[in-house]
């Protein structure tokens, strides 16, 4: 076999190799693939009581009031995973204890406080106040006023509503 | 640069740790869900179902309600449970079938709440979350 040929095989063995090299890298490159993952999280938000309230009798008989002297507000802890929720107190239409004429002449009050994911003072209870996200500890206070007369000795018990809506 | 074994374990397992974090198996404090769902229906009445939960360590009765826009109780909804005791961390899924009354569109809030009780007695205050739903009705 003359030079020529000799150089001519060796040219044709290196290409098949790297014919043969490119060809196999570029397999390995082919045998990467993506693995899509999804997922969502749902907007959320709970309230938990986490303390109810103590109202007591003022010196003219005719307000209950957890603010009194003695007086124990209640406790609420809020959570959110979004912001646009709304938190309000909905006041009682009547006591659901109470001795009789209880309800009569009687008016139902409530205010709130936020602190930690949202701040505000002494809202009152019909105010809707939208929420940042996270957890917010919330005090609650109601009253219960006579227009006229005043609450006969007994025990009382009223319910009032923490509601918290969606966006 | 080859990774070792022993790097891509490490890896996997911050990767997993950080999408357990970001995505929990459990809400713990969730009560109502879905929180906000749009509904389609061909027919006179649309189903909303939701799932409540008991977020207390003790057990509760769940209340549900349905509203209308202007939060006047929806007499006319049929719900599959108004009321059930759930244990601590329990749910339950509620169906609610509520007409459209002639509307094209409605909207409702669908509310759960709870009187907190402790050893039998009631606390004063009632925590309340509520959802909201859009429904279309189509023709066909």
């Amino acid at each position: 076999m003359n030079n020529l040929t000799k150089k001519l095989n060796a040219t044709l063995l290196a290409s098949g190799m790297l014919l043969t090299a490119m060809s196999g890298s570029a397999n390995a490159a082919n045998n990467d693939a993506d693995i899509t993952f999804t997922g969502a999280v749902p907007d959320t938000c709970s309230v938990v009581v986490t303390r109810g309230g103590v109202m007591t009798i003022n010196a003219n008989q005719n307000i209950l009031d957890s603010t009194g002297a003695s007086g124990v507000s209640g406790l609420a802890q809020v959570a959110t995973n979004s912001a646009g929720s709304t938190i309000e107190v909905l006041s009682p239409a009547a006591f659901t204890l109470a001795p009789e004429d209880g309800d009569l002449n009687t008016t139902f009050s409530t205010i709130y406080s936020l602190d930690g994911g949202t701040i505000v003072e002494n809202v009152q209870g019909t105010v809707l106040t939208p929420l940042g996200v996270g957890v917010t500890d919330m005090v609650v206070d109601a009253t219960a006023t006579k227009s006229a007369g005043t609450f006969n000795a007994g025990a009382y018990s009223m319910l009032v509503t923490v509601r918290c809506v969606t966006p | 640069m080859r990774h070792t074994i022993r790097q891509i374990s490490h890896i996997a397992a911050i990767t997993i740790g950080a999408i357990a974090i970001l995505c929990p198996a459990s809400a713990q404090a969730q009560l109502l869900a879905p929180m906000k769902k749009d509904v389609s229906s061909f027919s006179e009445n649309f189903i909303v179902k939701v799932m409540i939960k008991n977020p207390y360590k003790s057990p509760q009765r769940s209340y549900v309600q349905v509203y209308d826009e202007n939060w006047n109780e929806l007499e006319t909804a049929v719900l599959s449970r108004k009321f059930a005791i759930l244990g601590s961390g329990h749910g339950l899924s509620v169906t609610a079938i509520v007409p459209f009354d002639g509307e094209q569109k409605r909207r409702i809030y669908i509310c759960h709440s709870i009187v907190p009780t402790t050893n039998g007695k009631g606390a004063s205050y009632r925590g309340e979350v509520c959802g909201k739903y859009t429904a279309t009705r189509y023709s066909v």
